[in-house]
């Protein structure tokens, strides 16, 4: 199968330090991609670069045939991009369910979303939304006063609401008891598949047990890509590891 | 319906949001009733044209987020649009022929100038006071939101903006009036009925339009697009991933916000019976602007139910609604 997202020899610098240096990933339609490496490898710069937060210095991204390094974030959404963020990021005035609303990006002009809809069927969705993220009972409160747990949930919540075809997760279980990291492992098994997801995570146990292949980066480079028993055997990201006790406690 | 309460207890909590607006609404239409005197009622009408530039400024500020120290640029634009129509409608006493203004003659204008013209016809000046901010406004709001200002700097820039063409109208005397302002005006006049600034009619409309900037204002605010715009005011990086053009909905509440503004400046020329630099100066937009959040309603603007609407729509977005059970945290 051909890759569904390409990034070729990207670059990019903040005031000299190489966030990224020629990083190279092509990651497969409907494939769950685990994306680990020490602070600074520049995983959420990767991230970054694909949904358009930064643009590169040089090299490609292309999506689907599209290449998005030249799109505006809006029009890199619209060509099927949904990103979590690091620091949860959602609307804390507005309740969840307003919330989730805004993520249910159906039409985006101005235009069209005036129209006032007639229809229960957005209420359906946002309780079943609501259900799969463990929500209903904080419909109507604003998401401010959701717990860190509850925040992380609502914002995975937005990004299947807005059903990206390409979902970018950057750390979604910081912050999660083991059960919580749990039950966001069972959800990330089901949106395998129909969508292609991309997770930087530091948790080695959440990583294997959602990941087919783990993509390893090292100083703005990508250092190994494979399993999660080949990255572990791998010599050169034991060496990159060396001095934060191995992988496993990354 | 709106889009987020489409269910029966959404629809009574849109009655319920809706209640307070129109019963203020009541209050101002049964005014005339309770009020014989013709003095005091065009001093209300007054104050509920400058309550709907504060419900405009509420719009942008308090909803969008969009601090616009020059509303009073779009209230001014408005006003003048109005007074071309009516100045040239007034019989020419000492003016010579063709209607020409009087202080066009005395400032040597042989000809009226050609941006007047379309001001004979008072459907292009009414459209002209809502269409004309709008587009000022737009066009603005494309170089401001495109360039992602935000904050205190879309402040400094439409303080600016007004402040510069209320220069260039005080400086262009023989086509503005300068200093003096268009004064000397014929009475409004639309399907027969004449609305003298001291009269009924005048209330009546005046009335009518706070009734129907609060709804528009009260339906926008509930659509979609509505709830995207508070969404920017929250967080306005997070709304463009997912896939929403920013700058397109802050240029859209900037220019609705112009365009209510612009009606306001109409109307307050009808019940000023002038138009004058003033009316787009710094002091009028800054005390609409302390106007605005003055909730606790003693303040000038304090009579019109503008403080109510800016009260409840902030209310809605800084408190919780009360919640059936407590949640957890």
């Amino acid at each position: 199968m051909s890759s569904h997202l390409d990034l070729r020899d990207v670059s990019v610098s903040f005031n000299g330090f190489k966030a990224l240096n020629a990083l190279n990933m092509s990651v497969r339609k409907g494939e769950l991609r685990c994306l680990i490496g020490p602070n600074g490898a520049g995983k959420t710069t990767a991230l970054d670069i694909i949904c358009g937060k930064v643009k590169p210095s040089s090299g490609t991204v292309s999506f689907d045939g599209t290449a998005l390094q030249d799109l505006e974030e809006y029009e890199i959404a619209r060509a099927g991009v949904g990103r979590k963020f690091q620091v949860p990021s959602v609307f804390r005035e507005l309740s969840v369910s307003d919330n989730l609303e805004v993520a249910r990006a159906r039409r985006t002009s101005v235009l069209g979303n005036l129209r006032w809809n007639t229809g229960n069927s957005g209420r359906e969705d946002i309780e079943r939304l609501a259900e799969l993220v463990g929500l209903t009972e904080q419909l109507d409160r604003p998401a401010a006063y959701l717990s860190h747990g509850q925040t992380q949930w609502l914002e995975i919540g937005m990004l299947v609401a807005q059903d990206a075809e390409l979902i970018l997760m950057d750390e979604p279980t910081a912050g999660m008891t083991a059960q919580e990291t749990r039950k966001t492992a069972e959800l990330f098994a089901r949106l395998k598949g129909k969508h292609t997801l991309i997770v930087v995570e530091h948790d080695m146990g959440f990583v294997k047990a959602i990941g087919d292949i783990i993509s390893v980066m090292h100083m703005g480079q990508m250092l190994a890509e494979g399993t999660a028993a080949e990255v572990e055997a791998h010599p050169e990201v034991r060496r990159a590891y060396l001095g934060s006790g191995g992988i496993s406690h990354a | 319906m709106p889009s987020n309460a489409p269910n029966s207890s959404g629809l009574q909590r849109l009655i319920a949001q809706l209640a307070p607006l129109l019963i203020v609404c009541a209050v101002v239409f049964a005014l005339p009733v309770l009020l014989n005197n013709d003095f005091l009622l065009n001093k209300v009408a007054r104050y509920l044209v400058l309550g709907i530039l504060t419900i405009s400024l509420g719009l942008s500020w308090g909803f969008g987020g969009i601090l616009n120290l020059g509303q009073a640029m779009s209230f001014g634009l408005g006003s003048y649009a109005m007074a071309m129509a009516l100045k040239l409608k007034t019989v020419p006493v000492h003016t010579g022929a063709s209607g020409l203004p009087d202080f066009m003659v005395w400032n040597n204008v042989a000809h009226l100038p050609w941006f007047w013209e379309p001001f004979r016809s008072l459907s292009f000046a009414i459209a002209a006071g809502l269409i004309v901010p709008a587009l000022v406004a737009a066009a603005l709001g494309w170089f401001m939101f495109r360039g992602r200002v935000t904050g205190v700097y879309v402040s400094i820039i439409t303080l600016a903006t007004m402040v510069v063409i209320n220069l260039v109208i005080i400086d262009q005397q023989s086509y503005t009036g300068g200093f003096n302002g268009i004064t000397d005006l014929a009475q409004l006049e639309i399907f027969g009925v004449a609305f003298d600034a001291y009269g009924r009619a005048t209330y009546y409309l005046v009335a009518g339009c706070v009734l129907l900037s609060l709804l528009v204002a009260f339906a926008f605010t509930k659509s979609k697009a509505g709830l995207i715009v508070q969404a920017i005011r929250d967080h306005e990086s997070r709304v463009r991933y997912f896939g929403y053009d920013v700058a397109l909905y802050q240029i859209f509440v900037f220019a609705l916000s112009a365009a209510i503004a612009g009606l306001a400046g109409m109307l307050y020329t009808v019940v000023m019976e002038f138009a004058s630099p003033t009316f787009l100066g710094v002091q009028l937009s800054l005390s609409v602007w302390f106007g605005a959040p003055s909730a606790a309603g003693k303040a000038w603007s304090g009579r019109s139910s503008a403080p109510c609407w800016w009260r409840a729509c902030r209310a809605r977005c800084r408190n919780p609604r009360p919640s059936s059970k407590p949640g957890r945290w």
